[in-house]
């Protein structure tokens, strides 16, 4: 009875720390689905909207030639024919508003004097506004956020494979499809994200931080002699020196106040460009200018998080023309203060809504994930929303214009409306994880009311041209009311979605996680085989706790794999003197520190290999990166020497499988050596390919991988029918587990191999060095004296080994926790097409096969490695199921480290970067552990157990 | 009792004759400028140097610049009064002199410095011409704070050294006085890594100076412990004998 409960105690685990996780990763790790759907300019014609209420409404143009060429509009009249996009990253809210606004005033207040200027002064059209922004707070995320018009999460599952271009409709797209020519200039990650959009870029690095002055200087060389020019409609300049000087010096810095004082030279001079072309029939007669920051940032230069600081950002907009008026107070979002020099109003809009509105202003179909509104008073401030044709403001000319705006506005906000309500449809249909029903069924209700409204009283309204419709504004105000009230109800329920932490989700995640671990160290406390304390399990436990501790700092998840490699060191220096104490295995203890020698030095290439892509780290001052690699010798060496490596394995295997396995047994197992060749054929086709015929190349690209793949497969499904057929019926259990445990690895050890490209081969060896050490040196540590009493316990510390040297051989075999870590090529092995679940399968085999399945499968050897006489299936199963059950403890110790860290970091400037991929490493980590162990445990436990 | 106090006077005196900080600038600044002052230079691109320019600065190093590098370095004063020390209380007076006994702790100090740097490399210490200097000179250092005084007092008594170093069962106050110092520097040593990968940026987590504290406070606690139990013991053994 105790025996068959113990059979399910691995299965009860996964189950407890994949809910535990389930609950965490709810809670934290925000998902949205990217849709693949665009806008079209013809799907207006479906919704109940006007497409073109300015042909009705303003039929007395009706005889300009130019009419046609304004009803060949979109989704909405076209207000602006250019926009001018500065973006300054990371400007905070109070680098631009007035002193006045702050209770205090700060040294880097009131800088960007011109653009104060402009917005207070009387009658001018430009305009301050308060622009809120979404977390994260990173530039990337926001700035899909401003083009999308959607809120990006941390986790936006599409299809896009590694590369960060954005999938989703966005507003470069719709320029583009729309026949705008847009140029960019500045921070290179538009470049990025939109690959081919732009007519002409000007892109600049970004990564280094310590570079204030690149990108700004790139972007003021190339600004002003592209303002001249005629062939762009939309112009984006993305300077990031405020975002560096924050970063780098902080707010308060001689630096930041040098960068702001910059920008305001250079806006002055934009500015007083573009109004000097601004006159009737000039190049920016009807442009619109737009200076923003993404982001704010905090005192310290931080941003990522949603703290006020850097979610506050600002928006100055200008308009060439002047509207006649302002909007209705209904809208007018502003507050004011009066000061001596008068009444000065700072305006607030949502970043979400930037997308929208943009379209709006330019004619273009919104984009299909847009969950913003057509933000009023910025739609104001554009003169081309207003149908003015002189400049006589009398009272009744001001109420009848004001009236027609409204019109349009009322019908911009229906398509608007339409638009969004199309989006959430489609996103819960196509979503797994869609909002929940009663929401949806709200917002329907809401909608359904809205267009009943729309469609019987304002659509006719708006149509009909007697005089008897004039009185309407009122009518017309309660349904913008509506639109806007319907919008921003949207928007909230997106928001509580998509942008906040459930803080009782991840709460009871971690409780979960660490209930879990109390209760198995409990467990495995109380077991009877269990020895008591002594200083090996002492210094085993400190290592897992120091360890664990260590990812409470970015520093130390940064440098994972040396901390690794540190304590992998520090318990084989441990070895050594016990092995110097007992006169023993000293040959072993060296050759493992050697080993350690060996992976630390790997683990440093790798580590300069991520630094050459990780905006994190800073150039690697490893002197291995001297070595010419392009030098003949070394090249030679790179080639020929994984496949001696390779001939080595195979005559380990070989020599392995000829001394323990009889019968049919040894046919399957054999195969592994077939195997191995094909691996070295297929590594000496790669490299030569253009000296063989093509028919060769064929065959080695993809046919060879593929036979690989079938060896292991049908391998792995003989075992595993093998094990439920065979009646093994032995008395030797030890020799049985080892024969179980050999073939399996033997089966799966080409498949990993293969996808991890020739260096796998070196990293195979080292596995069995250092497997092969641990399982000696494991019994040095045992006391001569009160060695009778404790045969049957197994050694904690050198399961911790054996958990160790697997992380150090992840980070070995050039991995690391980031997405940029996943080696997508080796997804691509043997297969030439995207299949999702295929290459999800092979890039999972690559990225954990050296550092998590092999590893489980071989723990077996541990047990068989102690010195113990031939011990009872009974004794043999509990302390192989306890072995498994403290490597589980010990991932399961590390990874709730990580929970804990990254709950408490969940604000920190890189909590996006390097904490949450590093939580999703470890948690897929774990899961893919535990699932190891329990099939393991099936494979290795079955027929002890009836 | 006096007699193995003696020791422990002598090098408590020269630990605490000149304060750490002051010193440690002058053992760590290498004859070269310093790495990170040569990355930012005007040629990224030189960095790291080539292994003809490394044997060029090796060559330049035994030649000129050791003599002039070893001038006040801690380490130089530090071993001969360990050695001379410890020398004096060597284990087997009989059949050694005592300048044999000085002649064998000369002896382990460059072997105890190979072995301390190879287990630092192991364990991840930087590797390369900038960090050759310091990674002897803080070898040295340990050598002379672990080793040698072992190599002075027990010579080449196999059976000693791994009573004192692989099991740690001293039997008397000489030995406590050995082996507790030299576990607390290598543990010190060892905790003293750590903060190195945090990203202060600032001058002392530069390889070697942090795990060098570490080892020294290490030693001084290891010494004061060592101090204790001989005095407990002998304190013991005392009111022991007054009850006989």
């Amino acid at each position: 009875m105790e025996a068959r409960w113990k059979k399910w105690c691995p299965w009860g685990i996964l189950l407890l720390h994949g809910l535990a996780i389930l609950m965490f990763t709810k809670g934290f790790l925000l998902t949205r689905t990217e849709l693949p759907y665009y806008s079209n300019c013809s799907d207006i014609s479906v919704s109940p909207c006007l497409s073109s209420p300015d042909a009705n409404v303003d039929n007395h143009s009706s005889g300009h030639s130019e009419n046609a060429k304004q009803d060949q509009h979109c989704w909405s009249k076209p207000a602006v024919d250019r926009l001018v996009i500065i973006i300054l990253d990371a400007l905070r809210f109070d680098f631009v508003a007035p002193s006045a606004f702050f209770p205090e005033k700060k040294p880097w207040m009131d800088k960007l004097p011109v653009l104060q200027n402009l917005a207070f002064t009387q009658g001018s059209s430009a305009k301050i506004f308060k622009a809120i922004a979404d977390p994260p707070t990173t530039s990337l995320q926001r700035l899909k956020g401003l083009t999308t018009g959607g809120l990006p999460t941390f986790v936006d599952v599409g299809n896009s494979f590694g590369a960060p271009a954005i999938v989703e409709d966005n507003l470069i797209h719709q320029l583009v499809s729309n026949g705008k020519r847009v140029v960019m200039m500045g921070d290179d990650t538009w470049v990025q994200l939109f690959p081919d959009h732009f007519n002409k870029s000007y892109p600049y690095p970004s990564f280094n931080v310590k570079d204030l002055d690149t990108v700004d200087n790139g972007c003021n060389t190339h600004i002003f002699e592209t303002l001249y020019q005629e062939d762009w409609d939309v112009l984006v300049a993305h300077f990031l020196g405020v975002d560096h000087a924050g970063h780098i010096f902080g707010v308060d810095s001689a630096q930041m106040i040098g960068k702001l004082e910059q920008y305001n030279q250079i806006l002055e001079k934009v500015i007083e460009t573009l109004v000097r072309k601004s006159e009737p029939g000039g190049l920016h007669e009807n442009t619109i200018l737009l200076v923003m920051g993404d982001h704010g940032q905090t005192l310290n230069g931080d941003h990522g998080g949603g703290s006020a600081e850097e979610v506050e950002t600002t928006l100055f907009a200008m308009g060439f023309k002047q509207p006649p008026s302002v909007v209705p107070h209904e809208f007018d979002s502003s507050s004011c203060l009066l000061d001596s020099d008068g009444k000065k109003c700072v305006s607030s809009i949502q970043q979400l809504d930037f997308a929208a509105t943009v379209s709006a202003l330019l004619g273009i179909p919104f984009p299909f994930g847009s969950i913003g509104s057509v933000n009023a008073e910025l739609y104001a401030l554009a003169a081309g929303t207003w149908n003015w044709r002189d400049l006589d403001t009398s009272n009744q000319k001001h109420q009848s214009e004001m009236e027609k705006w409204m019109k349009n506005y009322v019908n911009t906000l229906c398509v608007n409306s339409w638009q969004v309500k199309r989006y959430i449809d489609v996103y819960s249909a196509s979503s797994i994880i869609g909002f929940s029903s009663e929401d949806l069924a709200h917002i329907s209700n809401k909608y359904a009311e809205l267009e009943e409204n729309w469609s019987h009283s304002i659509r006719n309204l708006l149509t009909c041209q007697t005089e008897s419709c004039s009185l309407v504004m009122a009518q017309i105000t309660k349904q913008v009311n509506l639109y806007l009230d319907f919008l921003s109800h949207v928007s909230e329920l997106a928001r509580s979605k998509w942008t906040e932490f459930n803080l009782k989700m991840m709460g009871i995640g971690l409780g979960t996680m660490i209930l879990s671990l109390l209760i198995i160290s409990l467990a495995l406390w109380s077991m009877p085989t269990v020895s008591g304390i002594s200083f090996e399990s002492i210094f085993a436990f400190l290592v897992v706790v120091i360890r664990a501790c260590s990812f409470l700092s970015n520093s130390f998840i940064l440098e994972e794999g040396k901390v690794a490699c540190f304590l992998l060191a520090t318990t084989g220096i441990v070895k050594l003197r016990y092995s110097i104490m007992r006169k023993g295995m000293l040959v072993e203890a060296i050759l493992f520190l050697l080993l350690v020698l060996g992976l630390r030095f790997t683990i440093e290439i790798g580590m300069s290999k991520q630094a050459a892509t990780s905006a994190f780290m800073h150039a690697s001052s490893s002197w291995i990166t001297g070595i010419a690699l392009g030098d003949s010798l070394w090249g030679y060496a790179a080639e020929v020497g994984p496949l001696l490596v390779l001939v080595v394995l195979s005559c380990i295997v070989y020599k392995v499988i000829t001394g323990n396995f009889q019968g049919i047994q040894k046919y399957i197992v054999m195969l592994t050596i077939p195997s191995y060749i094909l691996v070295a054929v297929h590594w000496v086709l790669e490299n030569d390919t253009q000296n063989l015929p093509l028919l060769f190349e064929g065959i080695g690209r993809n046919y060879i991988p593929q036979a690989i793949y079938a060896l292991g497969c049908s391998q792995l499904l003989f075992l595993a029918f093998g094990m439920l057929f065979s009646e093994d019926k032995v008395a030797d259990h030890k020799n049985s587990l080892m024969m179980k445990t050999l073939s399996m690895l033997s089966a799966w050890s080409p498949m990993i191999i293969l996808l991890s490209g020739k260096q796998g081969s070196w990293i195979a060896l080292a596995s069995i060095v250092g497997g092969y050490c641990i399982i000696r040196l494991q019994n040095t540590g045992k006391d001569a004296n009160g060695e009778k009493a404790r045969t049957s316990s197994f050694n904690l510390l050198a399961v911790t080994q054996w958990n160790l040297l697997a992380v150090c051989l992840f980070f070995a075999s050039g991995h690391w926790c980031a997405f940029d870590g996943l080696r997508y090529g080796a997804a691509f092995i043997g297969f030439d097409e995207f299949v999702l679940v295929r290459q999800a399968m092979l890039l999972t085999l690559d990225t954990f096969g050296f550092s998590l399945i092999l590893p489980v499968i071989g723990l077996p050897f541990l047990l068989l490695g102690l010195n113990q006489t031939n011990p009872g299936k009974n004794v043999l199963f509990n302390q192989l199921s306890q072995m498994y059950m403290a490597y589980g403890l010990i991932t399961a110790t590390t990874v709730t480290a990580t929970i804990l860290c990254v709950t408490i970091q969940r604000r920190h400037l890189m909590v996006w970067g390097l904490f949450a991929p590093k939580f999703v490493f470890d948690v897929v980590g774990l899961v893919l552990t535990e699932v190891m162990i329990c099939l393991a445990s099936l494979f290795y436990f079955r027929r002890w157990v009836v | 009792m006096r007699k193995y106090t003696l020791p422990f006077w002598a090098l408590a005196f020269s630990f605490y004759s000149t304060p750490v900080e002051r010193r440690l600038p002058i053992l760590f600044s290498s004859p070269w400028p310093s790495p990170s002052r040569q990355i930012s230079a005007a040629c990224p691109t030189c960095y790291p140097p080539k292994t003809s320019e490394f044997f060029q600065a090796l060559k330049s190093f035994c030649f000129e610049d050791f003599i002039l590098w070893c001038r006040g370095r801690r380490t130089i004063i530090e071993t001969p009064a360990a050695l001379l020390l410890y020398s004096h209380f060597r284990r087997d007076t009989e059949t050694y002199s005592f300048l044999r006994a000085v002649g064998r702790g000369l002896c382990a100090f460059p072997i105890g410095a190979l072995i301390h740097a190879a287990l630092a490399i192991v364990l991840g210490a930087p590797v390369g011409s900038w960090y050759l200097l310091k990674t002897i000179n803080w070898s040295l250092l340990m050598s002379s704070l672990t080793i040698v005084p072992v190599a002075s007092v027990f010579g080449s008594s196999w059976r000693d050294w791994q009573r004192v170093f692989a099991r740690t069962e001293p039997n008397d106050l000489l030995e406590y006085m050995l082996c507790i110092p030299a576990h607390g520097a290598a543990i010190g040593a060892w905790l003293g890594a750590w903060p190195m990968p945090l990203d202060w940026e600032r001058p002392w987590q530069e390889w070697p100076i942090c795990v060098t504290y570490g080892a020294v406070t290490g030693y001084v606690i290891g010494l004061s412990a060592s101090f204790c139990v001989a005095c407990a013991s002998t304190g013991a053994r005392r009111s022991r004998q007054k009850g006989d």
